[in-house]
């Protein structure tokens, strides 16, 4: 007996593993403090002691991308955790369950569905104030839902799957059709989901960084340096051009890392 | 063909007028909250937007001058005042006696901020322009108060509010615009151009407007854009210096600055040198007033780490390994508000912050778009605040303002009887050398429990169109839109 996932998702655990590194490191060691002001060092250009210039109150440029870095991908994991983790625990449930509870939970994943996020984040934050994981959790608030449901249908069709029927005739418990038949059916296309939107994720965390609604706003976070720094987008483009960068390439980056290859070969596995 | 060439002429003739009374769009960012001057300070706005006057006003060299009024003389425990004859409202009525009382009643009746200086008036008719006004409260400088914007001038007429500055209103949409004409009655006849104010929230937006022809005079520019304003033709960018002062105001119900201590180390622990150098110009403070002013204390404030840190040791607050303080395991934080409506306090945030975490303070950074009412509400820890600091061109109204114990704006919550005190003595002082020294001695008390730490005298940008190069900005935003407004077209 055999099945196919039709899924080709590509993941690079070696690039996440690298990029949480990275943003380990970035959170405990800047080359100079990100917030100390110079006046006289303002608005120097790239060079060896600051590879990324200075801004108008001369703090280190580099210093600040790399503190930003670390905001974003904590809260951006904390988004892709919940979406992941909550999102298929409701939709199987959900698939397990019958009746009332079944409704709820379905329709709780669809209200979730159809609040939009980033007002919804808003208020969340501005109710709850700041802090990566308030930030990250009010982000995750409306964007588990479609998860949910997609985790709920992907369910439901793996088991109207003759080969799943099959072990349950053959006597085989819950527990063992979920991890063997229902979480392999679900990941792959849950992940190709979230690698899809995982770029939007970051520009949401931005635009709240940009609203200072970031997980720190005392502290730099690439939208709250597009903020702060577009007084100066004509004379000091790349002041602008730094943050902007990190954030398509991060966006880049993390779709590397987690996305849908069009191009894998499907992969074939037996029960 | 003719008869279309004679329409065309006629469309063009017909349009003429319009196309000469282009509106001059005034692009700053606050607006009236209220046509009503009794609501809060909105008569401060009226008045800067050319709507309303008050019997004195304070010339360019910060002078208490006659403006409605002749005169005001002392009249045993009351005030007689003689007003001008040739004052007319917006509606064509004429401003007399009654008009003053009815004014002046409503005002103090419904605006804490209009009778922290007089207590409720009575005001008695002597003539069709002569009154005599009894105050509540013992009051010293009679002109000086008459010129504060809480004492405006209008009459009411049902829902609509009218004044006697030289434009009148023709639209008003709430924290969004106000289309203004020339007022036909006002007693000095000129050719003024309509005017439009709008409210520009963002200062890039503002600059951008300017550069983009959608904004003729573009108030309170952010340092940050003129650089490239400089560099574009048929702009210019007129900087001055202005009666206004930028401090910060600590909540003193609200730890840590519920300690005097800790007040008083923040206090020596801001280098405001380098805030001037941040805004590229201005004053460091010498206290409430810029130096200008006679009644301002002489010596600017002292910067002293060495000291802010005694303080803060003596406080409790001790330094950990990092630098950051700590007392019974709790950091010494709290968190600073700024508001976009002043762009400087943008920029002078981050420095601001840089200077008290080297104190061992942690510094939240937060901005706030309704800074007033998040103050009343005292919903605050370290708040920007910038505000004008003698409108009447005299000491006594910020103090009784915003430092009475129970000031109308007593937004830090400092209540200390011998700061009251010494503003009742104030109140009881005639002479103008005493006044000073009052003022002085008063402003010393507040040096000592340093609920507001004053921080610099400002320079504000005004960005011109090619149609209005002719324009001179006032030294304080309480007259942009003037009777000498003009427009070359």
């Amino acid at each position: 007996m055999s099945h196919h996932r039709p899924s080709g998702v590509r993941r690079s655990p070696a690039l996440l593993a690298s990029l949480a590194a990275l943003a380990a490191v970035a959170a405990l060691w800047q080359p100079y403090a990100p917030d100390a002001v110079d006046l006289t060092l303002r608005n120097v250009g790239m060079s060896w002691t600051h590879p990324m210039g200075t801004d108008h109150l001369g703090r280190d440029v580099l210093s600040r991308i790399l503190v930003g870095f670390a905001n974003t991908l904590g809260a951006v994991a904390i988004v892709a955790s919940v979406c992941i983790g909550v999102g298929m625990a409701v939709g199987i449930l959900a698939s397990s369950l019958q009746g009332f509870a079944r409704a709820v939970l379905l329709r709780t994943a669809e209200f979730a569905s159809v609040v939009p996020n980033l007002v919804a984040a808003i208020a969340i934050v501005a109710m709850f104030g700041n802090g990566t994981l308030v930030v990250g959790l009010a982000l995750a608030a409306g964007a588990w839902g479609p998860h949910a449901l997609l985790a709920f249908g992907l369910a439901e069709r793996a088991r109207g799957e003759t080969y799943v029927r099959a072990a349950t005739a053959l006597g085989a418990g819950s527990a063992h059709l979920l991890r063997r038949h229902v979480l392999p059916a679900i990941l792959d296309t849950q992940l190709a989901y979230l690698g899809a939107k995982i770029g939007r994720i970051v520009i949401a965390y931005s635009a709240l960084a940009f609203l200072g609604l970031g997980a720190d706003s005392s502290r730099p976070d690439w939208g709250a340096m597009l903020f702060e720094y577009r007084l100066m987008m004509f004379d000091q483009p790349t002041l602008m051009l730094w943050p902007g960068l990190a954030i398509v390439l991060l966006c880049v980056a993390l779709r590397e890392a987690i996305g849908w290859d069009k191009d894998a070969p499907a992969r074939v596995s037996s029960p | 063909m003719i008869r279309l060439l004679f329409l065309a002429f006629l469309s063009f003739v017909a349009a003429a007028p319009a196309l000469a009374q282009r509106p001059v769009v005034v692009g700053q960012t606050f607006i009236a909250e209220s046509l009503d001057p009794a609501q809060g300070s909105a008569g401060w706005a009226l008045q800067s937007h050319g709507l309303a006057e008050t019997l004195f006003t304070v010339d360019r060299e910060g002078r208490i001058v006659p403006n409605l009024a002749r005169s005001v003389v002392r009249d045993g425990e009351a005030w007689r005042i003689e007003l001008r004859d040739d004052v007319r409202f917006g509606d064509g009525s004429p401003f007399d006696a009654a008009a003053l009382r009815d004014a002046f009643v409503r005002s103090t009746r419904e605006n804490p901020r209009a009778r922290a200086q007089t207590g409720h008036v009575e005001i008695d008719i002597l003539g069709a322009h002569a009154v005599r006004l009894r105050t509540e409260l013992p009051l010293a400088a009679a002109d000086s108060v008459l010129a504060e914007f809480p004492l405006v001038v209008y009459r009411v007429a049902g829902e609509r509010f009218h004044f006697t500055g030289p434009y009148r209103a023709v639209e008003y949409r709430r924290g969004e615009l106000l289309r203004l004409e020339p007022n036909p009655h006002y007693r000095v006849p000129a050719a003024r151009p309509p005017v439009v104010v709008r409210r520009v929230a963002d200062t890039q937006t503002l600059a951008l407007g300017l550069e983009s022809g959608e904004i003729d005079i573009a108030f309170n520019l952010a340092v940050e854009t003129l650089p490239r304003l400089a560099r574009r033709a048929g702009l210019s960018v007129k900087s001055t210096p202005v009666a206004y002062q930028y401090m910060a105001f600590l909540n003193t119900a609200r730890a840590p600055f519920d300690d005097v201590r800790v007040r008083r180390a923040v206090d020596l622990g801001v280098d405001r040198a380098q805030l001037v150098e941040a805004v590229r110009g201005g004053e460091v403070a010498t206290g409430m007033y810029p130096r200008f002013f006679p009644f301002a204390t002489p010596e600017r404030r002292l910067t002293d780490p060495v000291e802010a840190a005694r303080l803060l040791d003596a406080a409790g607050w001790i330094a950990g390994a990092n630098g950051q303080r700590f007392k019974d395991g709790r950091p010494l934080e709290f968190v600073l508000t700024a508001y976009p409506q002043r762009p400087d306090f943008v920029t002078l945030a981050p420095v601001l912050r840089a200077q008290l975490e080297r104190l061992g303070f942690r510094v939240r950074l937060e901005t706030s778009e309704a800074i007033t009412p998040q103050l009343q509400a005292k919903r605050f820890e370290m708040a920007f605040w910038a505000m004008h600091a003698a409108p009447g061109g005299d000491g006594a109204y910020v103090l009784e303002q915003y430092l009475r114990s129970q000031g109308p704006t007593n937004f830090t919550g400092i209540a200390d009887a011998s700061i009251d005190a010494a503003l009742d003595r104030l109140r009881t002082t005639d002479a103008p050398a005493a006044r000073i020294a009052a003022v002085r001695a008063t402003e010393a008390l507040v040096f000592a429990q340093a609920p507001v730490v004053y921080l610099m005298t400002p320079v504000w940008h005004v960005g011109l169109s090619a149609r209005v190069a002719d324009y001179v900005p006032y030294p304080s935003d309480y007259y942009i839109v003037r009777a000498d407004l003009r427009a070359r077209d």
